[in-house]
């Protein structure tokens, strides 16, 4: 009898649900039986377009500038020799010397390794043999004098045609210092014409460009 | 008596459906970002099942097109069909073992030149058509920012970032409840459908007509297992989180490791440069510009030549015997000891010259004097002919001696055996005579000396050679001491040339 009566009981209200949710189903538990699904079918294809779109983008655009957000470069290098030359000497004779150093400062937000190289070598009657150069790296001092100049660490002893023929780009020039964002150091170049440097020099040229470069993201990391 | 059992219908009495739609939609929410970055992941992968160098771009040079984080697969193509404003991935010239991303400036003969699009300049150095990996093809945005992270060792970001996509997990589990009632509410949908085909119900209360009264029975046991079931439900969500979780880590942690590996760098760059131009006098003014022979004796041991850089005419010396070089201050020299060394000449074809001028620099402390240079018959022996020379005696002065008829001598009134650096300079001049010099300075000389000895192919000697029988010959005939910068000149010095020599140094 019990048993019959809570049959009934269940039934009716059972039924009496029914106009709301007879069985606990709404519009909702079905959504959240194939949304995820369609979900991840829409964000998959969607992103696939959008993948499409953004490489065509990097690589179809035929110009390097993509219109006036273009941020500028990031990191600069300068010297402060103002445009005029380190050396510019003549009547040079053996055991003649000179130095000059130059403070290369670099401003930005991108930190990165920078080396000396050089380029546009050329020299008549073997004059840069008998050329004896020597780079040091330090602190203080620049182009107007080398006054407080403190070196750091030498970076090239040797002739100067030993110098331009193997330091010629930033992959085989000499690893000097790694610049954390807007920091300077200072170079002193020294050279000195050879004692033993024969006759058959006299007259002799030499010219050369030192460069500095920097390049981003070789710090180590 | 109405029974009525307490059943807990599956549904919340006040706005059940409110909470159900914000469970789903937050749900949808965890779900839409996994699979943002699942998709994003798949995309980055496919290129890379092709077979495609993929990276992920480490640096900012070619913003705002490709942008750190973004990961790029590359196509390999024909040398011959690259062309200018193309992106190439490349072996990094400037530094060896990187790849870089930039793009074409200009093609040559003698490379490619590229260029970061937010670059100033282009990449110093050229590109070899060998060293291109492919063409920029593919490009997923963003997706390696974790991968730069994790190769950064910014930890704290990564692990927020594991931690976003936990959390998402468990978000996008939210909504399982409403599954679980979806189905239990379409079982009992298809039971109902069964039911009331077999039943006529009465509303009065009366019993029904219980044609399958089991039916119902079952429903209501169904539905009270059903509710046992919802007691262990909370065991197995936490079970399909895990799930969730251990595949998202799964998934994240193997594509990691196959983007993690390759990067490229769209590298800054910046370059000054300062030039330099030095130029040679036109003339060195050396003192033995002019020279028949000059004997610097600056050769690297074990070398035993002296070699002559004066004058068109090579006369090389020979070391020979007791010599050692030596340095100082960078300046080297030679050092005779006394019992053996000499140097010596090849044979001079000819007269020997009747105008000349012996120069050397010297330095001793030896008191049994010497020969430091002269002309003779005899290459490396004692000579039996022999004079144009110049000596030291014990007391270590210094004579020039030419033999005409009978020995002419020049002596210093000083001795110069101190152990220091003097210049020794005798000219004779057929007209003018002969003149002594030390130091650049006149210390003896003579007008009536103006001849030496009529001889032809001998050798000149340093060092050592025969002196016996001339005023204040020296107990030893050889040499023990220092020379530097020996030279022999076609004709006499004037004064003012011998000072200019010793002026200009060793």
């Amino acid at each position: 009898m019990m048993l019959e009566q809570t049959t009934i009981t269940a039934w009716r209200a059972t039924a009496m649900s029914r106009s709301t949710a007879k069985t606990g189903r709404t519009k909702a538990t079905r959504i959240a039986r194939f949304a995820p699904w369609v979900l991840g079918v829409v964000v998959l294809a969607g992103s696939g377009i959008a993948v499409g779109q953004s490489s065509y983008a990097a690589f179809s655009s035929t110009t390097d500038n993509p219109g006036s957000n273009w941020k500028a470069g990031a990191v600069t290098l300068t010297d402060d020799d103002a445009n005029a030359a380190a050396f510019s000497a003549t009547s040079l004779k053996p055991g003649d010397t000179g130095s000059k150093c130059i403070k290369v400062t670099s401003t930005g937000d991108i930190s990165g390794q920078v080396k000396m190289y050089s380029t546009g070598h050329a020299t008549t009657k073997a004059l840069s043999d008998n050329i004896d150069i020597t780079v040091a790296l330090g602190n203080g001092g620049g182009f107007a004098s080398c006054d407080g100049f403190v070196k750091t660490s030498d970076l090239y002893s040797g002739t100067l045609a030993n110098y331009a023929a193997t330091k010629t780009n930033y992959a085989t020039g000499t690893t000097d210092w790694v610049s954390n964002k807007n920091d300077s150091r200072t170079y002193q170049i020294t050279y000195k014409i050879k004692d033993t440097a024969p006759n058959t020099v006299q007259g002799g040229t030499s010219g050369i460009n030192f460069v500095w470069e920097l390049q981003s993201g070789t710090s180590g990391v | 008596m109405s029974a009525t059992a307490s059943i807990r219908l599956p549904l919340k009495a006040e706005n059940p459906d409110l909470r159900d739609w914000l469970l789903l939609v937050v749900a949808s929410l965890g779900r839409l970002l996994l699979s943002l970055i699942a998709s994003l992941v798949i995309w980055a992968m496919v290129p890379v099942l092709f077979g495609l160098t993929t990276t992920t771009v480490a640096s900012g040079s070619m913003e705002p097109r490709i942008n750190i984080g973004d990961v790029v697969s590359a196509m390999p193509v024909d040398s011959s069909s690259l062309r200018e404003k193309q992106v190439i991935l490349f072996e990094d010239p400037a530094v060896p073992g990187r790849l870089r991303l930039h793009r074409i400036l200009s093609i040559s003969d003698k490379g490619i030149q590229t260029k970061g699009d937010n670059n100033p300049s282009p990449d110093s150095m050229l590109v070899s058509p060998d060293a291109v990996v492919g063409v920029g093809f593919i490009r997923v945005p963003s997706i390696g920012v974790p991968i730069n992270w994790g190769h950064e060792g910014k930890i704290l970001e990564l692990a927020l970032f594991l931690a976003t996509l936990v959390l998402a997990a468990v978000v996008s589990n939210l909504d399982r409840d409403l599954r679980r009632r979806d189905r239990e509410g379409r079982r009992l949908e298809a039971l109902e459908l069964e039911a009331e085909t077999e039943l006529v119900p009465d509303l009065n209360g009366d019993a029904p007509r219980a044609a399958q009264p089991n039916l119902f029975k079952r429903s209501l046991s169904q539905l009270a297992s059903s509710r046992a079931l919802s007691r262990f439900s909370r065991r197995s969500r936490l079970r399909s989180i895990g799930l969730i979780v251990l595949v998202t880590l799964i998934l994240t942690g193997t594509a990691a490791y196959i983007l993690g590996g390759a990067f490229s760098n769209a590298a800054f760059s910046s370059s000054t440069a300062s030039a330099a131009s030095l130029q040679a006098a036109a003339s060195f003014g050396r003192p033995w510009d002019q020279a028949t022979f000059h004997w610097a004796y600056s050769e690297s041991s074990p070398s035993t030549t002296a070699t002559d850089d004066a004058g068109s005419t090579l006369e090389n010396g020979t070391l020979a015997g007791g010599v050692t070089r030596a340095t100082a201050d960078g300046n080297p020299y030679v050092t005779f000891d006394g019992t053996s060394g000499k140097i010596y000449s090849a044979q001079i074809p000819g007269a020997a010259p009747t105008n000349f001028a012996l120069e050397t620099w010297f330095s001793t402390t030896t008191t049994r004097g010497g020969k430091l240079m002269g002309y003779g018959n005899s290459q490396t022996g004692s000579s039996s002919s022999y004079d144009r020379h110049i000596y030291m005696t014990n007391s270590g002065q210094l004579v020039f001696g030419v033999y005409n008829g009978g020995y002419q001598t020049l002596i210093s009134p000083k001795s110069y055996n101190d152990g220091k650096f003097h210049m020794v300079t005798a000219t004779l001049s057929s007209t003018a005579g002969s003149v002594l010099y030390v130091d650049g300075v006149a210390v003896a000389s003579s007008t009536t000396m103006t001849k030496a000895e009529a001889v032809s192919n001998g050798y000149w000697r340093v060092g050592y050679d025969n002196i016996s029988g001339w005023p204040s010959a020296p107990t030893s005939n050889y040499y023990a001491g220092s020379l530097d910068d020996t030279s022999l000149y076609p004709t006499g010095l004037t004064a003012t040339q011998v000072a200019d020599h010793f002026a200009y140094g060793r």
